[in-house]
């Protein structure tokens, strides 16, 4: 009788401990950063997960206000600290258009070749330590190796490895060094083998098939209603991609091809990646074929700043240099809305000015905030595992959720 | 295959008498502009349009100007990916003014919302989830009001004695410093382009 009842009070307790909480992060390896993630859990499975974000909140927009819009813009590479250039380039083209001021072709090719070679860091990033997460460590060590390689191109037109601050308003901010061109032609020669090593290694395997193939599926409905973009809605069916649609500096003469997925689940979206970094390389070389010679910045000289050399010569010059870096530009008053095809999907910046030198309102929409939300919908139902696999497919980074 | 003027022209004739006043600037998204109260029958209009279909809300924030009684201005950013037409809608709302969740009608207006009662203190009505959410646990104020300090008004560090994380009245070594460089001379500061 006695072992019958103690049998019973152990069967209580486990029935008890089979609902429970557990929290994920908020420093857990997998967790990309800092994610207190509180899991509902019903033994194994998920029924509800509620992200707790903000743990790298730095008040990037209330700063914004403080400063004046050149000094601005080195804070969008803090956002998202692994595709800094394509968000300068989202504020530049904000900044742009209401200066209304014309960026001259060179320049527009070299923000192109750039934004993709951000494409290409960040998609490497992405494929691997998902696959890290996941549990495949070489592709991690090999697409490292790659990923420092385009950081040495940043590192040699702006002298930064990540915090470039390169794509300004108005151009960029120094024309690109004597045989870069061909360095980065070398490159993309021997990066396509790469990404074969890398896919015989994950995209037959066997295991990383069981844990990608139907895990995390969003329909193509629930991804627009979720407000998906980029490679999250692209896995989902919806050939939508900004470079395409809404075609900014010189994507409309480019040739590119748009992947999108048929089954919206982790599998899809790591394909679509692969795919994006194969036409990526392809736009590189093309930018690298029709580069043009010419100016890499605006012709006015009220906002860009003069030549040092020329400073040395002409007073008018060192006037304008002393107030561009003192005082700054003062920007028509108005708002816009500017959005890049980030590498994390659609990165916008919208830009309200008082007409003074210092943006009245800078709001900063950033790609992933929107996919974090809906982890709880992807991953209600599934295992822990599975868990991090959705978190490795969104590929979030903190540095543009939080802000 | 109608361009995005066939669009922006049919949502202005259609729905700008709903809201107050609609604009286009070249190089700039489509903007309605209005002072209504109660949101949710024009979304519902705006999402359902068989020839619009704005069914993405990208984004939804809020902005202060303190010296005007409407002073929170909410703004929404839509965009229809069928066609890619997107429309900005800006709604004036002052301190006193309630708003209507949307989120019934797009499920990413859930964080969006959160975020805005978070750094501005609008709250939604309708949103089942209005917790903070950038903020730190406990947090008090709104960060992004224009009277809301840079700096803010707490600290917080880890207190060696007690063994806890502790709140204490900011106290900066040197002052925030604000350089107000803008001149009375409208000769050099300011651009060529201005009017």
């Amino acid at each position: 009788m006695d072992n019958i009842l103690s049998q019973q009070a152990e069967l209580d307790r486990l029935a008890a401990l089979r609902s429970f909480t557990m929290n994920f992060g908020p420093q857990h390896p997998a967790a990309h950063g800092v994610l207190r993630l509180v899991l509902h859990l019903e033994g194994e499975v998920v029924s509800r997960a509620d992200p707790h974000i903000g743990l790298l909140h730095r008040g990037t927009e209330k700063l914004i206000e403080q400063r004046n819009f050149l000094q601005a813009l080195p804070y969008f590479d803090r956002l998202d600290y692994v595709s800094t250039m394509a968000q300068e380039h989202a504020y530049s083209l904000a900044v742009e258009s209401l200066l209304a001021l014309v960026v001259p072709l060179r320049a527009q090719y070299i923000r192109v070749l750039y934004a993709e070679i951000t494409r290409l860091l960040n998609h490497l990033m992405a494929v691997t330590t998902h696959a890290l997460d996941v549990g495949a460590l070489t592709p991690f060590l090999w697409g490292f190796e790659e990923r420092e390689k385009l950081m040495e191109f940043y590192e040699r037109v702006c002298g930064a490895r990540l915090h470039a601050a390169y794509i300004r308003p108005g151009g960029v901010a120094l024309d690109l060094p004597p045989g870069l061109l061909s360095d980065i032609h070398n490159f993309l020669g021997q990066f396509g083998f790469r990404l074969n090593e890398i896919e015989e290694l994950l995209t037959e395997n066997r295991i990383w098939k069981q844990r990608l193939v139907d895990v995390g599926r969003v329909s193509a409905r629930s991804a627009l209603d979720l407000g998906f973009s980029g490679a999250m809605l692209r896995g989902s069916g919806v050939a939508w991609d900004l470079r395409k649609s809404n075609p900014y500096d010189v994507y409309d003469r480019l040739s590119f091809a748009i992947p999108f997925g048929q089954n919206g689940d982790c599998y899809d979206r790591y394909l679509i990646r692969v795919e994006e970094m194969r036409q990526s390389l392809s736009l590189i070389q093309q930018c690298l074929d029709q580069m043009p010679p010419g100016f890499v910045r605006a012709d006015d000289r009220k906002i860009m700043p003069p030549s040092r050399n020329l400073m040395k010569f002409s007073m008018e010059a060192l006037i304008h240099h002393f107030k561009l870096y003192s005082e700054g530009w003062t920007v028509p008053a108005g708002d816009t809305y500017a959005v890049v095809e980030a590498p994390k999907g659609e990165f916008g910046v919208y830009l309200r000015s008082d007409g003074s030198a210092r943006p009245y309102r800078c709001h900063i929409k950033a790609p992933g905030f929107l996919h974090l939300q809906a982890l709880n919908t992807m991953a209600r139902g599934h295992l822990i595992a599975d868990v991090v696999t959705i978190i490795g497919t969104q590929d979030i980074v903190f540095g543009e959720v939080d802000r | 295959m109608p361009t995005i003027f066939s669009y922006g022209l049919y949502m202005f004739s259609s729905y700008a008498h709903l809201c107050g006043s609609a604009l286009w600037r070249f190089r700039s998204p489509f903007i309605i502009d209005g002072r209504l109260l109660n949101v949710l029958p024009l979304f519902i209009l705006l999402r359902y349009d068989a020839f619009l279909v704005l069914n993405q809300l990208l984004d939804l924030f809020g902005l202060d100007r303190p010296a005007i009684s409407r002073r929170f201005e909410l703004i929404y950013w839509l965009l229809a990916p069928k066609t890619g037409f997107r429309l900005l809608v800006r709604l004036g709302r002052s301190l006193a003014d309630s708003s209507q969740s949307v989120s019934a009608l797009y499920s990413s207006a859930g964080w969006l919302e959160r975020e805005c009662w978070d750094l501005l203190g609008i709250p939604f009505f309708g949103n089942a989830d209005l917790r903070r959410i950038l903020t730190n646990y406990g947090f008090e104020g709104y960060p992004l009001r224009r009277d809301f300090p840079c700096g803010g008004y707490v600290e917080v560090r880890y207190d060696q004695d007690q063994r806890a994380v502790v709140e204490e009245p900011l106290a900066l070594s040197q002052e925030f410093r604000f350089f107000d460089f803008t001149t009375p001379w409208v000769s050099l500061g300011t651009s060529t382009l201005k009017p």
